[in-house]
């Protein structure tokens, strides 16, 4: 299932709010318009927790997380880590990380088995990373851009990257990432596809200016619709079984 | 952490005196190392077959550039980056150590490095891209001094006999040889040194190119002294003693090694050939043939440049495999291997010489027989070839016609068919030289 919504006359859904298959984090804001689109598609599948982080609202951009666990930069407050640990399922483990890049969520991008982060990242990070998550952490660009979390949309079965992402860096990405890549644009043309929306394994949530051919290649990359999900996923699996054959 | 530093210095380059094993099972005998040997020779054997990935990995991560405190040294790091990656474990098999504890800092990293290398090469292991160098056959005889083949045969009546050695290709298979009795093939990954035949002494793993010799002499019980040349390790002389059916003292096996003439005695002792082989340290170039009169066969096998031996490819730098080809070591050994044969071929009473080799260049085969057969002393004393039919004639490979040209084309190829030779891998085992030297009476 993919919706489109806007907190408060913002497109970047990414931005205000993290949504894994574990937990939702949304940030605090003036209506509960944004709120409530997650709670009718989430219900009480998974918690919805809303919070700042280090006093901003941009939590989406600051925190980076999967089913396993969290990470909040240190500049969170004690109270907000509290807050997150009272709402947060007993299984998620949250870690608070001494980066000097701070936007976790722009640096790091990740599913329940790999991550993708910034080239410059401290070496501490990494192994934060592959501890508290769980992951596979690789170093990479995506279409030269160092903030893979900006640029890189992902869940477990597959991702969206910047528009203007070579086939042969999709390839390599697919085979690092190990699900199906595809290239494309959310929010009516805007190429910060890890900012414009967020999914999990069932639903992703884009902005209010995504157009219907821009939904469609999120709903079957995805793989967030019950009828002929094959038609892009399909193709791109046929490529990776050759590439591993 | 001490192993590591122990196992170290048998991956660094240099100049190598021995196998790989026997390195390091002598220096764990002089007590050099602390570690359990066995341990380090997995440990070694299995880091040489992947050094050039890992060493990949370690540059690629930047571990040592990244990690200078402690600083760690490469060979160390590449041995523990082995059992962090490859082993089966994952772990780094030491206690809390400064350098166990910097390079886990580093293990997503190496992990992902890792990952990265194998999605570039498009495997799911990196052993699959490392040729193997393992013998495509295991080969074994029947003790016949300690027991039979009919009784070997019940005791492994649980494999399937197959005819021909192409079916050879998984373990739960017997094949018997058809060139030499009393020798079987099975799967290298057959479990035979864990056998209790094996253990005691009743199968002794010999590969099939060097049970020739022995079969080519084919010695009579009783008929006079057979001489084994150079023996150790005494798989050939034992070979010779199920042949003699271990008639008291019928063989005198020379070693001039003091450590290969141990071995030689503790071989010969386990196969149970101690009535009938009588084990001398003493070089038998210096041998008066006067000193035993009623020899009348010798197998030579003297040191060559082991060109037909392989399964030590991964103890080897690149200079190693270049040194076995060259000219001046091949012309050295050639001159000493010409004169050990000439010394057997003087003995008044001996009727057959085999010669053989483990090596695959000319130089040391075609080229010493023709040397020998130019010899005065030699053909005066009617010494020639055997021809093919009484040497194994079943056996498709044989020696190279165009080095026996100085001989006229019939005498060349006769020659040249009396000759036998086996390739590396393809024929199933080591690559080997034989030729049979008979005596026929001058009159005729």
């Amino acid at each position: 299932m993919a919706t489109r919504t806007q907190f408060e006359n913002s497109n970047e859904v990414g931005v205000f709010s993290l949504l894994t298959n574990a937990y939702c984090i949304v940030a605090v804001g003036g209506s509960e318009n944004f709120y409530s689109v997650f709670e009718a598609e989430l219900g009480d599948v998974i918690p919805i927790i809303h919070t700042t982080i280090a006093g901003t609202r941009i939590v989406g951009r600051m925190c980076v997380g999967n089913r396993r666990g969290l990470l909040v930069p240190a500049q969170t407050s004690d109270q907000e880590l509290m807050h997150l640990r009272n709402c947060l399922p007993d299984s998620v483990r949250i870690q608070r990380v001494e980066e000097r890049l701070s936007a976790l969520g722009n640096v790091i991008c990740c599913n329940d088995y790999v991550a993708l982060v910034h080239p410059d990242i401290e070496r501490e990070t990494e192994e934060l990373i592959a501890d508290v998550l769980g992951v596979e952490v690789f170093r990479s660009t995506v279409s030269g851009n160092v903030l893979v979390g900006s640029y890189c949309s992902l869940s477990n079965q597959g991702g969206l990257v910047h528009p203007q992402t070579s086939v042969q860096d999709q390839e390599e990405l697919s085979s690092l990432l190990q699900v199906p890549i595809v290239a494309g644009t959310v929010n009516r043309g805007s190429s910060v596809v890890g900012a414009g929306m967020v999914v999990n394994d069932w639903l992703a949530v884009a902005g209010l200016d995504t157009t219907a051919p821009e939904l469609s290649v999120l709903e079957s990359i995805f793989r967030l619709q019950d009828s002929n999900p094959e038609a892009i996923s399909g193709n791109l699996r046929d490529t990776l079984i050759e590439t591993y054959s | 952490m001490l192993l590591y530093k122990e196992a170290a210095q048998f991956i660094a380059p240099g100049p190598k005196v021995g196998s790989l094993q026997t390195r390091i099972f002598d220096a764990a005998k002089e007590r050099k190392i602390k570690s359990n040997p066995k341990h380090i020779y997995a440990l070694v054997i299995s880091t040489l077959k992947l050094k050039p990935f890992i060493l990949e990995i370690i540059k690629k991560s930047q571990v040592l550039k990244v990690q200078t405190k402690p600083k760690i040294p490469e060979l160390v790091a590449v041995l523990c980056v082995h059992d962090l990656l490859f082993s089966k474990t994952g772990r780094i098999q030491s206690g809390k150590h400064p350098i166990k504890e910097a390079l886990l800092k580093h293990k997503t990293r190496l992990q992902a490095e890792l990952t990265k290398l194998k999605l570039k090469h498009k495997v799911t292991d990196l052993l699959d891209l490392v040729e193997e160098d393992d013998t495509p056959v295991r080969w074994f005889r029947t003790n016949l001094i300690k027991t039979t083949t009919e009784r070997i045969l019940k005791e492994l009546a649980h494999l399937t006999q197959v005819d021909t050695l192409e079916e050879l290709d998984e373990p739960g298979k017997i094949y018997h040889d058809e060139y030499i009795p009393d020798l079987f093939g099975i799967h290298p990954k057959e479990k035979l040194t864990a056998m209790q035949i094996y253990i005691d002494g009743r199968v002794i793993i010999q590969s099939r190119p060097s049970c020739f010799p022995a079969h080519m002499l084919n010695p009579i019980p009783g008929e006079g002294m057979i001489i084994d040349a150079t023996a150790a390790p005494g798989n050939k002389t034992t070979h010779l003693a199920s042949y003699m059916r271990n008639h008291p003292d019928s063989i005198v096996a020379f070693e001039r090694d003091p450590k290969r003439a141990l071995i030689l005695r503790k071989m010969v002792n386990k196969a149970g050939g101690l009535k009938s082989i009588q084990v001398v340290h003493e070089d038998f170039t210096k041998i008066d043939p006067k000193d035993f009169p009623d020899t009348v066969g010798i197998i030579v096998d003297p040191s060559c440049s082991g060109s037909g031996i392989f399964g030590r490819a991964f103890e080897e730098d690149d200079k190693d495999k270049q040194e076995s080809h060259d000219p001046e070591r091949l012309r050295k050994l050639a001159s000493f291997q010409c004169k050990i044969v000439k010394h057997a071929l003087m003995f008044p009473k001996v009727k057959k010489v085999i010669y053989s080799t483990c090596s695959i260049h000319a130089e040391e085969n075609e080229q010493v027989v023709v040397d020998l057969l130019a010899d005065e002393d030699i053909s005066s004393a009617g010494w020639r070839v055997a021809s093919r039919e009484n040497v194994i004639p079943t056996w498709h490979r044989r020696g190279w016609p165009q080095e026996f040209t100085s001989l006229g084309p019939e005498e060349g190829l006769r020659t040249a068919e009396g000759c036998v030779r086996a390739m590396p891998k393809i024929d199933g085992g080591i690559g080997f030289f034989a030729v049979c030297f008979e005596k026929v009476d001058i009159e005729n």
